[in-house]
């Protein structure tokens, strides 16, 4: 009977060990997830910063020359207008619109300022930056995988905890999110992710 | 470095318990919460009765007052039976809902890797 009594106590403990165990494995995954949140969204380092920078002002650098009725200067009867350019006016614009317009501008200015423009955009980007240095896409990838990878060990230790504690009996609810490799793991795969 | 793992196929038959007990949870909950209405019904329904025919005698001012309260306490009791109830099938429902969704996206991968699904897991389960 004293036995018995024994037995049926230890496996108590065991059981509350183990639940003890996926709520505290729940409440790293959580954190592990928010770090990876986190990774991806941290801001990407100058350098690419002006590189894509660099992309857009030529871009509209170009386009704004495109956009310009250049070939209107060869014309003798149209010549007189020059550079000219109306608004687009469509019926349904409740007034005419000026977008083209501005980002022409605003490409003509890139064209021939880009140099200063750059250095004022540098300035403000280590501002905002305030001193740190940013991720490049290599880093991003790189620190991701290594916060997925761990991530991965977390929901396979608590995989093993779920799944012992159905075997005595105790059904535990898994989160809806989990991940669905882990929820089919062999229970070596499992082990050998867990360390 | 991608980890290597073996999958086990009857992982997804272990799910499909998993859920079928959480749903078998959820329909005893929800009778539970069923009978537990009807009753807190028949409750007030008695308890109204007695409180009228009580306050029918005469001179017994004191015996209808005390019926009153009685009857009130039963009323009480049984709603705080009905919102007992009424919270275990919540719970239910939203572990029903987890253990589906677990196995949803269980079976989805191993669709995805060419894993067998059991006649046993009935796909149309999945999609409500």
């Amino acid at each position: 009977m004293i036995a018995l009594l024994k037995s049926l106590t230890a496996k108590r403990e065991a059981a509350r060990e183990l639940t003890s165990t996926v709520d505290d494995l729940r409440e790293q995954i959580a954190e592990a997830q928010a770090r990876i949140a986190a990774i991806e969204a941290a801001p990407q380092d100058i350098e690419t910063a002006l590189a894509a920078f660099d992309r857009w002002a030529d871009e509209a650098a170009t386009q704004a020359v495109d956009s310009l009725p250049i070939r209107r200067l060869l014309s003798p009867e149209s010549a007189g207008r020059g550079l000219d350019m109306a608004p687009l006016a469509r019926p349904s614009d409740r007034a005419p619109d000026a977008t083209p317009i501005a980002n022409a501008a605003l490409g003509l200015i890139f064209l021939v300022a880009r140099d200063q423009l750059r250095e004022v955009v540098s300035g403000q980007l280590q501002d905002l930056m305030g001193g740190q240095t940013g991720l490049t896409a290599a880093t991003r990838a790189k620190k991701v995988e290594e916060a997925k990878s761990a991530l991965l060990a977390l929901e396979a230790g608590e995989e093993l905890a779920i799944r012992a504690l159905e075997e005595s009996g105790i059904e535990v609810v898994r989160r809806s999110d989990a991940d669905p490799r882990i929820l089919l793991a062999a229970e070596a795969s499992l082990a050998s992710l867990a360390g | 470095m991608k980890p290597k793992l073996d999958f086990d196929p009857g992982r997804l038959l272990a799910l499909h318990r998993t859920y079928r007990a959480a749903d078998a949870r959820f329909i005893g909950h929800r009778e539970a919460a069923r009978t537990a209405r009807e009753q807190l019904a028949e409750v007030q329904r008695s308890a109204a009765v007695s409180a009228a025919r009580a306050a029918d005698l005469p001179g017994l001012r004191e015996t209808a007052a005390r019926v009153q309260a009685e009857g009130a306490e039963r009323v009480e009791r049984a709603r705080e039976a009905l919102a007992e109830a009424d919270a275990m099938t919540e719970a239910a429902v939203a572990a029903k809902n987890a253990a589906r969704a677990t196995l949803k996206a269980a079976v989805e991968f191993a669709a995805g890797q060419g894993i067998a699904i059991p006649d046993a897991i009935d796909l149309r389960e999945l999609v409500q």
